[in-house]
Formats: structure tokens, C-alpha cells, sequence
């Protein structure tokens, strides 16, 4: 989909590293969905977080969304809960020993797959560009863009 | 209603409408505010009552986005500028939807009230790709459609606009539930499609089909569109670095005047145009500038219209649909429809000005009030 506000979508609110009992072992920060209707979040389709050039893969994070943490792979069955529009959400990345103290540039991709324009019109009966391909009158929507691309991007001060 | 008033008398009624709107309550309100809400009551606008102002709240999305207005807010605002007729984006503003607590919908109806609004169009979202490769039976179709019109009839909304693609086989179900929660549904007519679209036909073989009022088509004023928005750059069309700007310029200025394209392009042909010249001349021709009076042909099918717009100017004009030669055509043409004011511009510029949306829905209201005849 089309991306907008995406000087909105890194929080430098709540920006921090998180421990387990004596140990730092990794960082939080408060992502907002850049997509109008805000989304199911089996809409989530992918994510791309690189901090300071280093990339975090989704496994190795979780996100908190109105309160309840979902793994990324728990995200695609979760048809009937939202990200409600302009709420933030909590990523938690796993990094041994945390960010250090100081600035920080954080880089985000968020991709919402398109869930309402037919995957198929084998009549013909809408203009939806891109052109249909093959017999079956596949649509073509609701591919992941490949890489997916970097567009928010902050930087921000760590605390602690 | 303030001419032969003494400044005493202004003060004490200013007063009282502050004290009442602040316990304003159901129904209470109304007779005592002042604004243009409350003129309209007392005496009916001059103008053209079919065409009646509104406006969806996407408008402000921005503004909600960043929390800078609250829901509140932006229903105040749209009051006191008279577009009183409300469409929302239920999931995008309404918290716990698709079940929001009574709580919240009885606070939505003290609101209308107070500000003098009407719920009138919900806009659907049919996500029939709700997980991923895989697409909605037709019951579980129906199902969702029906959570939508359930909660539309919970908060008042007469009508639903359905987006172009949504299954028709789902709406044709639907049709019997529209009609039990009382909610006509249109499907959203927007650019790229236009009434030769074929889905078009199939619409309204439907709506014959069962002869219902319940169904029809809401067209988006982006089909009227004769040039990109300026804040969109050549949308569609080559990379600015390939143009020519003046011929850019020229092309664009000699479209929204209606010039037909081969008259154009014997006139840039004389200026010594670059290649992009050419492909953006191509372009902008494929902009569909569906004529006003297919919309009245269609009128029996249309009971709210998006009053789409990108850039209102400081002369207040839309930089790209040529609204003074669209709402004459509609008002002529008898067309008795609402209209939702449908700011898009927010979208492809990010301006730091938290009400700079305000400001455009301003411009547009201004620009409907001249051409309605209201002033």
C-alpha cells in the first residue's frame, strides 16, 4: 500500500532498554500504524526494523498492541483484533545487553496487505490497475513489496 | 437575529449558551445555541436544499492521527461551519470498534445533538482478504456486512458507503438486512472507474433486480478530476525532471479549461517539448473527466456524494475538478443528495500545521455555500 505519515509512525516516547531481573535484554519502542483505518492485524503482513545499520529480524521481537503481546507468527490468525489509527504499539527486541545510552537512528518499513480489493475479477468488471494476469483474472494486490522499503526513519536520545 | 439586540441582551444570551452547552444533554440544547446550526432551524437557508452540505470526518484524519483534536473536536468544527450532515470512518475513530461500549454511543448521540449534527453516511470496509490468500465465503460475507449495518443503526447513520470493489453477490444478500436496519447502501463510484465501468451495469441490474431503495451508488468527485493535485506531483504520469515546466504548466491550465487534447498538443508542439512533455499530456488525458450530467442521469441511485478534493487555493478553487462546472450541472439536474467533504490532501504532504485541514475544509465550504447559492 501506499505510504503516508510516515514522520509520525517512530515514537520517541517510551524509548528505552528493558531488563529481566539484573540483565539488560534488549530495547522497546512505540511504533504508530501509518495506515488510515488503522488495521487487523492480520493485515500486519511485514516489518523491517534496522537500528544504528543493524537489521532486527521479527523473530526476535514481539509487539504489544491494546494491551496483549503477540509473536508475529500469532499476528496472522489474529482476524478480529485492531491497531486502532494513530495508537501506538509496543515492540520489544530481544539484544542481549540493550542500545547504549545516547542517540540512536531508528529506520522502520510497515507493510498492511490491501484486504479489500478482490484477489480475483475474472469478468473484467473493475479497473483495478495492476493489469490482470492470467486466465483466472488475478488482481495481482496483496504482494509483499520485496525488499520491503525503509520509510520512517528518527533519530532519538536513549536514556537508559 | 443579533440587529436590533442590545449589547446587554447579546452578553446574556452569549452567557446562557455557553452555561447550556456545557450540560448539554439530549435534546436539550438545541433550541438555545447560537451558530449556524442553530439558524438553519429557525429559518431554512437560502440555496439549494437537495444538495445538502456535509462532510466526512477523514478529512481531519491527520489531526486525529497525531491526537492533536479529539472526535469531539472535529464534530464541533464541522458544525460551525455548517457542514451538518456527519460521515465517519467508523474504525478509524471509533474506539473498540467494531464494538464500541454503550457508553460511547450514547456520548455519540449527546454530541449530535449538542452540536446539531446528523449521523449520515458510515463508510464499510468489505475485507473479504481478511487473512491472507484466502477470500470470504459468501455467508461469512454477509456476516461482516451485517456487523457494519447493525452498528450503523446503532449510531444513527442512514446510509453506507460501500467500497467499488465489494462482492456483489454479498450486497445482493445483504439487501433484506439493509432494509431491516434501515441503512441504504451505495457503492463508491471513484477514479479510475466511471458509469461505463462495467461492475456499473451489474449494479444496477441488482438494484432493478430486487426493486429496492436501499442500494444505489455514491460517486467520488474525483471522476470529475481534470489534472493532478499540485501536492501529488505528475501522478500517473513521467518524472518531473523529464518535463518542461512551463509546458507542464500549460497542459495542466488548458485542461481543467476543458481544451480537448489534440488542440493542446498542436500548441506545445510549437514550444519545443521534451519527451516527459509529451507522456504527461498523455496522462492527464486518461483522467476519466466524467461529465456531470451522467451523475443526474444516475440521480434515482444517488443519496450521498464524496465532495472529493485535494488543494483548495487561496481564491478558493480546487486545483484539479472544476467544481463551478459540477455542482450547477447537480443542482439543475435535481440531483437530492448529501455531500461529504472529502479532503485528501493531507496524504501526499505532510504539513506541520494541525489544522491545516480545518483550513481546506474551510475553503471547500466556502466554495459550495457561492455555487449552492447560499450566499
Amino acid at each position: 500500500m501506499a505510504v503516508f505519515y510516515e514522520d509520525y509512525m517512530i515514537c520517541t516516547r517510551s524509548f528505552c532498554n528493558v531488563m529481566s531481573g539484573a540483565q539488560t535484554t534488549g530495547f522497546q519502542l512505540q511504533i504508530r500504524t501509518n495506515y488510515y483505518r488503522g488495521t487487523y492485524l492480520s493485515q500486519i503482513d511485514a516489518l523491517r526494523l534496522v537500528v544504528d545499520g543493524e537489521e532486527f529480524p521479527t523473530d526476535n521481537m514481539t509487539i504489544a498492541i491494546e494491551g496483549v503481546t503477540y509473536t508475529f507468527d500469532q499476528l496472522a490468525k489474529a482476524t478480529h483484533k485492531r491497531w486502532f489509527f494513530g495508537e501506538p504499539a509496543t515492540l520489544t527486541v530481544f539484544k542481549p545487553g540493550g542500545l547504549k545510552p545516547g542517540p540512536h537512528t531508528v529506520e522502520l518499513g510497515l507493510y498492511n496487505r490491501n484486504s479489500y480489493i478482490p484477489r480475483f475479477d475474472p469478468e473484467g468488471l473493475y479497473p483495478f490497475g495492476p493489469p490482470h494476469a492470467g486466465g483466472d483474472g488475478a488482481t495481482g494486490w496483496g504482494k509483499t513489496p520485496s525488499p520491503l522499503p525503509l520509510t520512517a526513519k528518527r533519530t532519538m536520545t536513549l536514556v537508559q | 437575529m443579533f440587529r436590533n439586540m442590545t449589547r446587554k441582551e447579546f452578553l446574556h444570551t452569549m452567557a446562557g449558551a455557553a452555561a447550556a452547552s456545557a450540560l448539554a444533554t439530549k435534546g436539550v440544547a438545541a433550541s438555545v445555541l447560537p451558530g449556524p446550526a442553530a439558524d438553519t432551524k429557525q429559518a431554512p437557508p437560502k440555496g439549494s436544499p437537495k444538495l445538502k452540505r456535509g462532510v466526512t470526518l477523514y478529512s481531519y484524519q491527520m489531526a486525529f492521527y497525531t491526537r492533536a483534536l479529539t472526535l469531539e473536536a472535529l464534530l464541533a468544527e464541522s458544525s460551525a461551519i455548517g457542514a451538518n450532515y456527519i460521515q465517519l470512518l467508523p474504525e478509524q475513530m471509533v474506539p473498540g470498534f467494531p464494538n464500541p461500549t454503550d457508553r460511547f454511543v450514547d456520548q455519540w448521540f449527546d454530541w449530535m445533538d449538542k452540536y446539531h449534527l446528523v449521523p449520515d453516511t458510515y463508510c464499510q470496509f468489505q475485507d473479504t482478504v481478511l487473512i491472507k490468500g484466502q477470500d470470504l465465503s459468501l455467508n461469512q460475507g454477509v456476516a461482516m456486512l451485517e456487523r457494519d449495518l447493525k452498528l450503523a443503526n446503532r449510531m444513527g447513520f442512514t446510509k453506507m458507503r460501500l467500497l467499488i470493489g465489494t462482492p456483489i453477490d454479498v450486497v445482493e444478500k445483504a439487501i433484506p438486512l439493509a432494509e431491516k436496519y434501515g441503512v441504504w447502501m451505495g457503492w463508491e463510484l471513484h477514479n479510475p472507474a466511471n458509469f461505463q465501468t462495467p461492475a456499473v451495469s451489474r449494479w444496477i441490474e441488482v438494484i432493478e433486480r430486487n426493486k429496492t431503495e436501499f442500494l444505489g451508488i455514491l460517486p467520488d468527485f474525483g471522476i470529475f478530476s481534470r489534472r493532478p493535485a499540485r501536492n501529488m506531483g505528475l501522478m500517473g504520469g513521467p518524472p518531473l525532471s523529464t518535463t518542461t515546466e512551463a509546458i507542464v504548466k500549460y497542459i495542466g491550465e488548458q485542461r481543467y479549461a476543458g481544451v480537448e487534447k489534440e488542440v493542446i498538443a498542436a500548441e506545445i508542439a510549437k514550444m519545443n517539448p521534451k519527451p516527459g512533455d509529451l507522456a504527461y499530456l498523455e496522462a492527464i488525458c486518461s483522467y476519466r473527466n466524467v461529465d456531470p450530467h451522467e451523475v443526474v442521469a444516475h440521480k434515482q441511485y444517488v443519496r450521498n456524494m464524496h465532495t472529493k478534493f485535494w488543494e483548495m487555493t487561496d481564491d478558493y478553487r480546487e486545483y484539479s475538478i472544476p467544481y463551478e462546472k459540477v455542482i450547477p450541472v447537480l443542482v439543475e439536474g435535481g440531483v437530492d443528495s448529501t455531500m461529504s467533504s472529502e479532503f485528501e490532501g493531507q496524504r501526499f504532504k505532510q504539513i506541520d500545521d494541525d489544522e491545516y485541514e480545518l483550513e481546506q475544509v474551510r475553503r471547500q465550504h466556502v466554495m459550495l455555500r457561492r455555487l449552492l447559492g447560499e450566499v
